[in-house]
């Protein structure tokens, strides 16, 4: 476990393309965070500014606003996924690996180990963003109703570990960077959307990339009255989101053994 | 002596093309296995079946006398095909993931790179390796972890003479090391140079196999002689019982003789019938001619 990491953490510290990117990552979500009260405050319904001065930065509401705003950020890492997988074949490197001595199931935890770590960092940064903008915009009687809503920092994690994961698995199906991408953005985008189209909500609510959308809805439908919003989470969206995890996972290994190198 | 590798009727087909077929054989510890054979007939196949890289169709391969293959394969070093790192790495940190793989310390890495001439040029990225330098941390990799086995494909493929040079050296440094080497190759004169034992491939299956030197010495030798009454030698020489056969080539007559006639001999019967040679040479066939040979026949 501790030779797989440090094997995979110095593949990845050591390459500029990480750190641009994760920097990118980070600094575009702070801005967008940053940017948001002003955002929806500026929006014009029939000429008056109605979103003005809402609570968006205070607890309890910052937990599903700003994970919300990561969903849409959980791209970053998916292209950092598929270009570290897609490497390995592209410099033969996964071979080298292989006949080194690494076994084909070590290889892919490795990369697992990479998505879990990820993904606990961006959780990381996340809490810590909600802490902060919580703790200098909440009112005092806020205070109470902290802990409301972190469910969403769950839902943020199953997320990204469910995304990066779908990621892992094409990269070891297509092995070419770009392809991967464009395939992985044309599933999430295109396709899915149109297999789901005809289908009864039921059965299309439980296709991955819609229950990974699923897991965290659009907030700011909660400050309009009269809407119905999320509060929490359904426990049997996190299990089914759990499941997508390992079968993924699962899929990579069965790629990954059947394949010659 | 004990065996480190012994491969039993290994098939492998990509579409309808067979890359290997029935493939056996075996390599002894201390032994340096060429595998010999033109462009595509078959050798990285092999060296990518006996490294888990690619399952083979049929047939089995053990190391070591049935060590598990995901156990042998931390004692064996190999690269395969061409050199393969992370080119955004320093060599010496490429050469530490190995190490990781290999769960072994990084202690001897220095001594390694010094061994294959790469320590100063250590920290620079591989990406601004040179050919030469990219194969000799391919070798560096090879020896990480004190492995029982090195597996070389094409070592000297890219490189100047003088770069060939050094990595035979280098090779022959391993060999000495009591290390047994498997080493592919189509340059007949680096498994000449290099190996004790050889296997020749033909598109999939194995024409000959066996040691360097019965590979040289397996038929008759040509003896080339002359005298001054060529028309009168031929007439004798083809009379003489160890003679198989004796034909003109220009100036010379080439004899063809039973395997343990000397030249010694053929000259004394000669001078006994009155004949006074002005030329007498072995001619020992090459290896290259033996090979083209056989790939000729061999169909």
């Amino acid at each position: 476990m501790i030779r797989l990491l440090k094997i995979e953490l110095r593949k990845i510290i050591y390459n500029r393309t990480f750190w641009i990117l994760t920097a990118l990552y980070i600094v575009l979500y702070i801005l967008v965070i940053l940017g948001l009260q002003s955002f929806i405050g500026n929006i014009n319904v029939n000429g008056t500014k109605l979103f003005k001065n809402l609570p968006v930065y205070r607890f309890p509401d910052i937990w599903h606003n700003i994970t919300y705003i990561g969903s849409f950020f959980k791209l970053i890492p998916a292209f950092l996924v598929v270009i570290f997988i897609t490497n390995e074949y592209s410099f033969n490197t996964i071979k080298q690996n292989i006949t080194t001595g690494l076994s084909r199931n070590e290889f892919v935890f490795s990369k697992v180990i990479f998505i879990i770590l990820y993904s606990t960092m961006s959780l990381l940064i996340v809490t810590l963003t909600g802490f902060i903008f919580g703790y200098s915009c909440s009112k005092p009687e806020d205070m109470s109703k902290i802990h409301e809503g972190m469910i969403f920092l769950l839902g943020h994690y199953l997320q990204l570990l469910n995304y990066l994961s779908l990621a892992l698995l094409i990269s070891v199906i297509i092995r070419k960077a770009g392809l991967t991408i464009v395939l992985l953005l044309a599933y999430s985008y295109i396709i899915e959307p149109i297999l789901t189209f005809k289908l009864p909500d039921k059965i299309a609510y439980y296709f991955p990339v819609k229950l990974i959308n699923n897991l965290i809805t659009i907030p700011f439908k909660k400050y309009i009255v009269g809407l119905s919003f999320q509060t929490t989470i359904p426990f049997t969206d996190m299990m089914v989101s759990v499941v997508y995890f390992a079968a993924f996972i699962f899929l990579t290994l069965i790629v990954i053994r059947k394949r010659d190198l | 002596m004990s065996t480190i590798l012994n491969i039993q009727n290994v098939c492998k087909s990509y579409g309808r093309i067979k890359a290997a077929d029935k493939i056996s054989f075996r390599v002894e510890k201390g032994n340096i296995y060429g595998i010999l054979g033109p462009n595509g007939s078959g050798k990285t196949t092999i060296l990518n079946i006996i490294t888990a890289a690619v399952h083979a169709d049929s047939g089995k391969y053990s190391w070591f006398e049935n060590v598990p293959v995901e156990k042998a394969i931390k004692k064996i070093g190999s690269i395969i095909e061409s050199p393969s790192f992370y080119p955004y790495l320093s060599g010496e940190n490429n050469l530490k993931i190995i190490a990781d793989i290999k769960e072994c310390g990084y202690q001897e890495i220095n001594t390694i790179l010094k061994q294959v001439g790469l320590f100063e040029r250590k920290d620079d990225l591989f990406r601004k390796y040179s050919m030469g330098m990219k194969q000799r941390l391919g070798i560096a990799a090879t020896l990480i972890g004190n492995p029982e086995v090195v597996i070389l494909d094409e070592p000297t493929n890219g490189l100047d003479p003088q770069g060939i040079a050094d990595i035979r050296n280098i090779i022959l440094k391993i060999a000495k090391s009591g290390r047994t080497i498997i080493l592919a190759s189509h340059l007949l004169d680096e498994v000449q140079k290099v190996c004790s034992h050889v296997s020749i491939l033909k598109s999939g299956h194995i024409i000959f196999s066996g040691s360097v030197d019965s590979m040289t010495s397996s038929e008759s030798s040509v003896i080339e002689i002359a005298s001054s009454d060529q028309d009168k030698l031929l007439r004798e020489v083809t009379a003489y019982a160890e003679v198989v056969s004796a034909e003109k080539e220009n100036n010379l007559v080439l004899v063809k003789t039973k395997q343990n006639c000397n030249p010694e001999d053929l000259n004394s019967y000669l001078i006994s019938k009155g004949i006074v040679l002005s030329h007498l040479a072995m001619r020992k066939k090459s290896i290259e001619n033996q090979f083209l040979e056989l790939l000729k026949t061999k169909k």
